[in-house]
């Protein structure tokens, strides 16, 4: 996009917690997709992932997360509002989009600094039960975009501003056309036409040592005749070392050639299982209990629509029986399935133009 | 030390001396967030005070924290290591990817350092497995001053001091590397 076009249409800078996954950027990538030729989205990420906000056409600024940092919480809140500042008096939003749990000190700091016009938290519904509520107030913002669940469709909680709040259906940053259907993706990556092949995205490795559950589940995929791809994540601080014959895999977003593959084998984050919805390939779901949202109750939403397994896979018992079970239902057609509106994406985009358009 | 590898390290300290010395009091002032108002009620009196005093024991060296601490958690760095900037501003992928690895397979020889790679080339992946504290100079089309240089003049007061290095210097072999900045050690 040229200058004078990025200067003509409202830039809308997009803050995505992340540290560890990439499933924050991957939400604030949906928003910037459905923004795009009506605004113009400016990334200030904690995710370092940089070049694959570039490749997609955005630009992007990175801080070191909190998650990542030594620093003392005041401190690396210091640092992060003096460079939103010094964004901020650059690109001058019209809006501001958080996306994470618990808004940062250092953001409501700079946005009331500069005087930013408005201010939106992005957030999901699904956590559990144990975990403690955000000391942040929903009349901060202008607006409260709440990630809903499989069932969701869209609906206002709350018209008035400050704190309209809103919840919107599921979603993923890829449109259905932008997937590639079986053999086009197999072309793509190289895989046989003919072949059985099941998809491993357990994770960044980063968090959940996941070495040990992948390892026994490779060995059962591969002892019931199927070749194993392994999806490398762009930001893991180390490689999980693969045994002989599995095939490791560097893309992102995977949604993009997911229907290449037989079978899924996936932690439940919220934007894998979107991408599960969308393209709909029998998956075992491996839940990661680690993190603060609740993906083995979203595990089980999806499996009511999709041909899908939850299991945790901590033993030998449960990795082989999950195996059985996944292999046994994956030409199964749920005739039952709920239809599930997946643009929510759409909806946050809509509500956010909304929102500068209107004030 | 080879001569042209110092003179590098000069000319880098120099710069970033130059660019050290532009104030941006407007930014600090602005955006420094400020403690909160102390709540009413004798708790809330006696934490104050006990805060002030660790604050004051906190001010003085040794005890004093490093605010902004370069080393990241789950790496192999010392978490009170210094910063040694590695400069790779204009440099190609390639270069860097080849210079920083080298860089890291040798760094055990300068204990008490941890790496700040300053850098325009968006390479994140790598990055995330080197395990080094990035600070990222992009380019963002806007209003007022190029923002990678305002950011780089923020840089340069944020690590003030520390020594620097061209990332090149990781394609070299000297000695030098051992000796030449790592014995300037860094007060905050």
């Amino acid at each position: 996009m040229s200058d004078s076009a990025r200067s003509s249409l409202p830039c809308v800078v997009l803050m995505n917690i992340n540290g560890n996954g990439m499933g924050h950027m991957s939400t604030c990538l949906a928003y910037a997709n459905r923004l795009r030729g009506r605004a113009r989205p400016v990334f200030f990420s904690l995710a370092s992932a940089i070049e694959i906000i570039n490749d997609m056409g955005f630009e992007a600024d990175y801080l070191v997360s909190r998650f990542w940092s030594r620093a003392s919480s005041w401190a690396w809140d210091q640092q992060l509002s003096q460079r939103l500042g010094m964004m901020f008096e650059r690109v001058r939003p019209q809006a501001v989009v958080f996306d994470g749990t618990w808004p940062y000190r250092g953001l409501l700091h700079a946005a009331s600094a500069y005087g930013v016009p408005r201010l939106v938290w992005s957030n999901l519904t699904l956590y559990k039960k144990d975990m403690h509520e955000v000391p942040v107030r929903e009349d901060n913002f202008d607006l409260v975009i709440k990630l809903g669940e499989l069932s969701s469709s869209f609906s206002v909680e709350r018209d008035s501003m400050p704190g309209r709040s809103v919840t919107i259906p599921p979603f993923t940053m890829l449109k259905d056309e932008d997937l590639l259907g079986r053999d086009a993706a197999r072309d793509e990556l190289g895989l046989n036409r003919d072949g059985r092949y099941v998809l491993f995205s357990l994770g960044p490795g980063n968090l959940k040592d996941i070495s040990g559950i992948g390892r026994g589940l490779i060995d059962g995929m591969t002892q019931s005749g199927y070749t194993v791809v392994w999806a490398r994540a762009p930001i893991s601080s180390t490689d999980v070392p693969l045994p002989e014959g599995v095939i490791p895999l560097t893309q992102f977003p995977l949604l993009r050639v997911m229907r290449a593959f037989d079978v899924f084998v996936a932690a439940a984050g919220y934007n894998t299982c979107c991408e599960v919805l969308q393209s709909r390939v029998p998956t075992l779901f491996v839940p990661n209990t680690q993190v603060a949202d609740d993906q083995t109750a979203r595990a089980h939403l999806v499996a009511q629509a999709v041909p899908a397994v939850v299991s945790p896979c901590e033993t030998p018992e449960q990795r082989a029986n999950a195996v059985a079970h996944l292999l046994a239902i994956r030409t199964k057609v749920k005739t039952d399935a709920p239809t599930i509106d997946l643009h929510g994406a759409e909806h946050a985009a809509d509500e956010i133009l909304a929102l500068i358009n209107n004030g | 030390m080879a001569a042209s590898l110092k003179e590098e390290i000069n000319a880098l300290e120099r710069h970033l001396r130059e660019l050290a010395a532009h104030t941006d009091d407007e930014l600090v002032e602005r955006y420094l967030i400020k403690r909160s108002p102390r709540p009413k009620g004798i708790y809330w009196q006696l934490r104050g005070m006990v805060g002030t005093v660790l604050r004051w024991f906190q001010a003085k060296w040794p005890w004093r924290p490093d605010p902004w601490p370069v080393s990241l958690k789950k790496q192999p760095t010392d978490a009170q290591a210094k910063p040694l900037l590695v400069w790779a501003v204009g440099t190609s992928r390639e270069t860097l990817r080849e210079a920083c690895t080298s860089l890291s397979e040798r760094w055990d020889s300068l204990p008490g350092f941890a790496p700040v790679l300053i850098t325009d080339v968006a390479d994140f992946a790598f990055f995330s497995r080197l395990g080094w504290l990035v600070e990222y100079l992009p380019r963002l089309a806007g209003q007022g001053e190029p923002y990678e240089e305002r950011k780089l003049k923020y840089l340069a007061r944020l690590y003030r001091g520390a020594p620097v290095i061209p990332v090149t210097a990781g394609l070299k072999d000297c000695e030098g590397i051992k000796t030449g900045p790592a014995a300037n050690l860094w007060r905050a």
